[in-house]
Parts: structure tokens; C-alpha cells; sequence
């Protein structure tokens, strides 16, 4: 089972809440994930749809709320929407995310390293979102990061694992669980990343703008439990030259 | 007597306490928090909490992210 700072996930998919249709889609989707941890978001009450509130519908003895701190583009003010969290009632969990271009939603190393030292001496559980970048994966692990959450792809994409060679090397040096996050845009895609050897993965627009977001959730769920079985199972090597299946001799009656 | 919340100008009468002022806003008290010129207003203390002229609100919630 995956343990994440002395808590343990039966499921290996974490979900987000964000971009789905409705309530009631999210709360059917996020369940028959299977998921136990479910990212949320951190906004102002938007006084003229006062009555939107769309986290009521979650059983949160069901789901444990991990916060992100999106929208945050440095330090500084991830740092104050973690604590605001945290006030809020949303645990010492965190999804630490510091993105200052809008445009490529691509994590802030530097930024995200100095809110991790920070929020860690603070108590916080931290988990935060990165470039999947081996060094700094060991820099945020050296910080007290509770595990690493590296990109497969940018924020909302869905193209799948474009930094494979990089995921690989995090992997092999985490001391941490390491958590796929972003991009994921099919279960093809989630189920990779476990039969490379991730710990989990996060996924929340495949799932969200999915035409059926229930059955794209179980889908993503059996391919997270197909890859890990996969990665448990020991994949056979890769080769650059054919090695037949069938047995080579035994022909000479053909020729 | 005037409040700022979430940057918006609120008319409200003087001794309008916080639970009251969540209520004529149309919102739960339980589905937010509450920072109140800056300081964070514990759940428990919306109903005793009094505004006060010139205080700056921020109403913040939990919404749909990953």
C-alpha cells in the first residue's frame, strides 16, 4: 500500500474536483475512482452566486482534501494561501503549486523549493507540483517534502508523459513517493507512469471533461491498478532486435 | 455604516454581527471562511463577532481544482 507521511492510500489515483459539469458529476466520478485524496482549490466566495459550493457534496471521512495553492506565483503567496488553507479547516495536507505564466501553468523551481522550507518548519505535509526535474526532486525531498509530484505534461493538456526520460531518474532516486501530476490525458497515459514505477498519480481534466467522467474515472482507476500490477510484476527488458516467441527449430521438415 | 467585502462596498447597521451579515449576503456560514482585516475569525465566534466601520472582509472557500 502507498503510504504518504505515515498515511496510507489503498487507491494509487488522486483526484481533482476542478472543470467538472456539476456537483453531483464530480462527487459520482470522484467515487467510483476509487480515490482517496482529492485536490481542491482555495478562491473568494463569489458574492453575486453566493450559494455555490461545490465541495458540500464530498464526504470528507471519505475524501481527504488535499489543498493546492494554484493561482499563487511565488512563494510568498503560496505561503499565504497554504496557512489560509490550513485555517480554513483543510488539514496540514498541501499541493504546493507556484505557476507565475498563466500561459504554460509551468512550476516556478526556485519559488517552489523556498515555499517548501518554509511550509515544512510550519508543520504542513507538503506535496508539491514540479518540472519533472531530477535535481530539484532531490532538493525538495532535502527540504522535507512529503513526496514529489512531477509533470508529465503541462496543467490541462492531456499529452500524456513528454518527460518519460526524467520521471524515470526521479523515481530511481526518490526517498519519497513520487506522484505523477498533469497532463495525464488517458488511462494509457496514468497506467505508464505506474508501470515505470510512480507511486501515484494525480488526475483531474481527463477525467473531468471526459464524455462519460464516471466511466473515464473507473477506466483510469484500472489502469492504475493494471500499471502498478504491471511495474510489481517485473516488465521484460526492452530489446533493439527481434528474439522469436516460438521455438526456432523443429523446421527442418519445411526445408 | 459601510464595510469593504471581498472589495465590494456593504451598507450595513452598526452592531450587525457576522452570522447576520453571511445570512443577508445569501451565504452558509459553515461553507466559508472569514478573514477580517486580515485575521482569520475562528467558526465559532461568527455569531458574537460585531463589524465595524471600515472593516475589510475577505470571504474565501473551498471550490472545484486540481
Amino acid at each position: 500500500m502507498l503510504t504518504i507521511a505515515g498515511r496510507t492510500f489503498r487507491s494509487r489515483l488522486f483526484g481533482g474536483t476542478g472543470k467538472f459539469s456539476s456537483p453531483q458529476v464530480m462527487k459520482e466520478a470522484l467515487e467510483a475512482s476509487g480515490c482517496e485524496m482529492v485536490t481542491v482549490a482555495l478562491r473568494r466566495v463569489d458574492l453575486a452566486n453566493p450559494e455555490d459550493d461545490i465541495m458540500s457534496v464530498l464526504d470528507r471521512r471519505k475524501f481527504l482534501f488535499l489543498p493546492n495553492t494554484s493561482g499563487a506565483r511565488d512563494a510568498h503567496e503560496a505561503v499565504r494561501l497554504a496557512r489560509l488553507a490550513r485555517a480554513a479547516g483543510g488539514g496540514d495536507w498541501l499541493k504546493l503549486e507556484v505557476t507565475p505564466d498563466p500561459r504554460t501553468l509551468l512550476p516556478d523551481p526556485v519559488e517552489t523549493l523556498k515555499a517548501t522550507e518554509i511550509l515544512v518548519k510550519e508543520g504542513f505535509i507538503v506535496l508539491p507540483y514540479m518540472n519533472a526535474d531530477p535535481v530539484l526532486a532531490l532538493r525538495l525531498q532535502d527540504a522535507g517534502a512529503a513526496a514529489v509530484m512531477p509533470l508529465g505534461s503541462p496543467i490541462g493538456t492531456n499529452q500524456g508523459i513528454l518527460t518519460a526520460f526524467q520521471i524515470a531518474i526521479i523515481i530511481e532516486q526518490a526517498r519519497v513517493p513520487v506522484v505523477v501530476d498533469a497532463g495525464l490525458g488517458a488511462p494509457s497515459h496514468a497506467a505508464q507512469a505506474m508501470e515505470m514505477g510512480a507511486d501515484a498519480v494525480l488526475v483531474n481534466t481527463a477525467i473531468a471533461v471526459a464524455g462519460d467522467p464516471v466511466r473515464m474515472a473507473r477506466a483510469f482507476a484500472m489502469a492504475v491498478e493494471a500499471g502498478r500490477e504491471a511495474f510489481e510484476a517485473g516488465l521484460g527488458a526492452r530489446r533493439a532486435e527481434a528474439a522469436a516467441s516460438s521455438p526456432q527449430t523443429g523446421l527442418d521438415f519445411l526445408r | 455604516m459601510q464595510i469593504i467585502c471581498n472589495d465590494e462596498k456593504k451598507e450595513i447597521r452598526p452592531g450587525t454581527t457576522l452570522v447576520a451579515f453571511l445570512a443577508g449576503l445569501g451565504v452558509k456560514p459553515d461553507t466559508v471562511f472569514v478573514e477580517c482585516d486580515g485575521v482569520i475569525i475562528k467558526r465559532d465566534e461568527y455569531e458574537t463577532f460585531v463589524l465595524t466601520e471600515g472593516a475589510r472582509l475577505e470571504l474565501i472557500r473551498f471550490v472545484g481544482g486540481g
